[in-house]
């Protein structure tokens, strides 16, 4: 118990550690004016701004972000907390229904798709999975816009091709954002749904009886759930990339559209608290399927401590 | 006494397609072997590395289908049975594996591991499950406390008697023991060995024992079928077999086995060349290529397996010459 506690807090100071370290870098590499140059003047660099008041600077922004203040927005002197927070609670519940409808999706086709014992595969299941991986992730969401205006202009309402508010606007981003994603796991289960098929306690499980249901969910998929969730934080930074263009391409005002348009104003700060806040979608995301691993590989854990 | 396996005339094909898709050809890992398993009784069988041993457990298994051929489990057939009637017959056919690494699944408890069988085939009430898995954990040597372990948490020889104490869970008629002490130490292996043979007089349990150890087949076979290229080329009684090899295959395999006494002298019988590709084997006796005695008709026409008296079988030319020239060449 001692260890599991000493292993935990370990990681968790690690983690911790990681996240101050990238909030540092952000802020410093923000810092760092537009118009910085290293000047060549007699075979000397001379840097076109003081180096120690750009380190200040970054020391400045990362207390009062530690104290929690994001800064004001320099359009409207509007608090940054109030604009970022609403934001991100757009940029969550799209992230969310995103990983959900790819999981909820990519492990049923993954199952599909695999050839669970058998030798003949087909090659239709793994191309529907492979085609829209190979595709442009833009020319996806492109895609889904001109389906939902298709719709709209034949009468069928069902997805609103941009904008926000209701249930509705929601919809088409949400799609649009799991289908990639969606193929990744469906491709990750397949394919190791197929290894745990070659392994011999699958014979031995034939061997004892076992229906064919019974193999794929006692047998199988708890062998193959490891390396799925193995998968997911790679699969969360594809969605994160993602959201920037589903955002933008819908017009849903989530926290990579009010980053756009914070680097279209040159506001800093924004871009600041954009960038930290993204990042902190991420840890959180990473430790939860950190978690999940935890629990699904547990025997394995308890082996390596 | 009861026959429990029949084994006739079974082959298997694995087909291989050129890497252009155009050309199609037959890899003969299983080439009309025929063979009969007694109750209580083990046949060894023994050959080189991809000579159709293990592809031979796995088709009496039902892991892989045949191209042809019958398999009879007490004079049933369960060639073309359903997968639902197939599954209940099971029940009487276990395996142990060569590798007690891979054959047991991580993420189960043995509890669970020993207790599947149980459920699946109803072998004792759902609340006599702990105290089944007890006994069986018991029957092969291991305690009580081991049932709540998960598999990497055993050394490789408690991981075999797992997978025999699971083999067994089901009360099966049959076993197929496919080469299981050959990924073990030299100790653990005379243990295990031990233990099976112990099983065998408790529950009168029939084995088809695969090895490529000669000691091992010795140790637990009462018969033992010699495998070349698919084909069994010679099958008797152990003392037979050991003692009055007839086929030139079985001499050389018998004479490559090493004698721990380093002032023995024996005869050397070694064989020319390396085995065949099973895709394109030799015509005639497939041995032939490599056989010291070979003659002309070996190239030429497949020997037929025939009785040289009532325990031993073999399938040689060599065995139509006359008795005085078969002398000769002994």
């Amino acid at each position: 118990m001692i260890h599991k506690i000493k292993f935990a807090s370990r990681k968790v100071l690690l983690s911790a550690l990681i996240f101050l370290v990238f909030i540092y870098v952000t802020v410093l590499i923000c810092s760092i004016p537009g118009d910085f140059t290293i000047i060549f003047e007699d075979g000397k660099a001379t840097p076109s701004h003081i180096g120690i008041f750009i380190i200040k600077n970054t020391n400045e922004k990362f207390l009062s972000l530690l104290k929690l203040d994001l800064g004001r927005s320099g359009r409207d002197n509007r608090s940054l907390n109030y604009l970022i927070t609403k934001t991100m609670k757009s940029s969550v519940t799209l992230l969310f229904g995103g990983l959900m409808l790819a999981i909820l999706f990519g492990i049923p086709k993954g199952i599909i798709d695999s050839k669970r014992g058998s030798t003949s595969e087909s090659s239709l299941k793994v191309l529907g999975t492979i085609i829209p991986i190979s595709l442009p992730d833009i020319m996806i969401i492109a895609l889904m816009q001109r389906l939902a205006i298709f719709l709209n202009r034949n009468g069928i309402e069902i997805f609103r091709v941009g904008g926000s508010g209701t249930i509705n606007h929601m919809l088409l981003p949400v799609l649009a954002l799991s289908i990639l994603p969606g193929c990744y796991i469906a491709r990750m289960t397949s394919m190791s749904i197929d290894s745990c098929y070659q392994q011999d306690f699958i014979n031995v499980a034939i061997g004892k009886g076992c229906s064919r249901y019974r193999i794929l969910w006692n047998h199988v998929m708890r062998n193959a759930i490891p390396s799925i969730i193995d998968s997911l934080p790679t699969i969360t930074s594809i969605i994160i990339g993602n959201l920037l263009m589903v955002e933008n391409v819908f017009s849903y005002p989530g926290l990579t559209k009010a980053l756009v348009s914070f680097f279209g104003d040159n506001e800093r700060d924004g871009i600041i608290a954009s960038i930290i806040l993204i990042g902190i979608i991420y840890f959180i995301l990473d430790a939860v399927f950190n978690m999940l691993k935890t629990i699904a590989v547990k025997p394995l854990k308890e082996e390596s401590l | 006494m009861n026959k429990i396996i029949e084994v006739r005339d079974l082959i298997k094909y694995f087909e291989i397609t050129s890497t252009k898709g155009l050309n199609k050809s037959y890899v003969k890992a299983v080439d009309g072997v025929s063979f009969d398993i007694i109750e209580g009784e083990t046949l060894g069988l023994v050959g080189e590395s991809g000579c159709g041993k293990s592809t031979t457990g796995r088709l009496i298994l039902k892991l892989i289908k045949p191209t042809s051929g019958e398999i009879y489990l007490e004079g049933k057939n369960i060639n073309d049975i359903s997968e639902k009637k197939l599954r209940r017959i099971r029940k009487d056919i276990q395996v142990v594996f060569q590798n007690p690494y891979s054959a047991l699944d991580p993420k189960m408890t043995i509890e669970d591991i020993l207790s599947e069988p149980l459920s699946i085939h109803k072998i004792v009430f759902k609340y006599d499950y702990d105290k089944e898995v007890r006994r069986l954990l018991n029957l092969v040597g291991l305690s009580d406390k081991d049932a709540k372990k998960f598999p990497h948490e055993f050394s490789g020889g408690q991981r075999q008697r797992i997978g025999i104490a699971r083999a067994i869970a089901a009360r099966p008629k049959f076993i197929i023991c496919d080469e299981p002490v050959s990924a073990l130490d030299v100790s653990v292996q005379s243990q295990i060995l031990n233990l099976l043979d112990d099983l065998q007089k408790e529950l009168k349990v029939s084995y088809l024992f695969i090895a490529h150890g000669l000691n091992v087949i010795r140790h637990v076979s009462n018969r033992v079928g010699v495998m070349y290229l698919g084909k069994i080329v010679e099958m008797g009684t152990v003392e037979e077999i050991f003692n009055n090899p007839a086929h030139p295959y079985t001499k050389a395999l018998l004479a490559s086995a090493p004698v721990p006494d380093p002032f023995s002298k024996r005869e050397k019988e070694v064989m020319k060349g390396e085995i065949p590709s099973p895709v394109s084997p030799p015509a005639g006796c497939s041995f032939h290529p490599r056989c010291s005695y070979a003659m002309g008709i070996c190239s030429e026409k497949k020997p037929f397996i025939q009785s040289i008296n009532e325990n031993h079988k073999v399938s040689c030319h060599l065995m139509d010459l006359d008795s005085d020239f078969k002398g000769g060449l002994a």
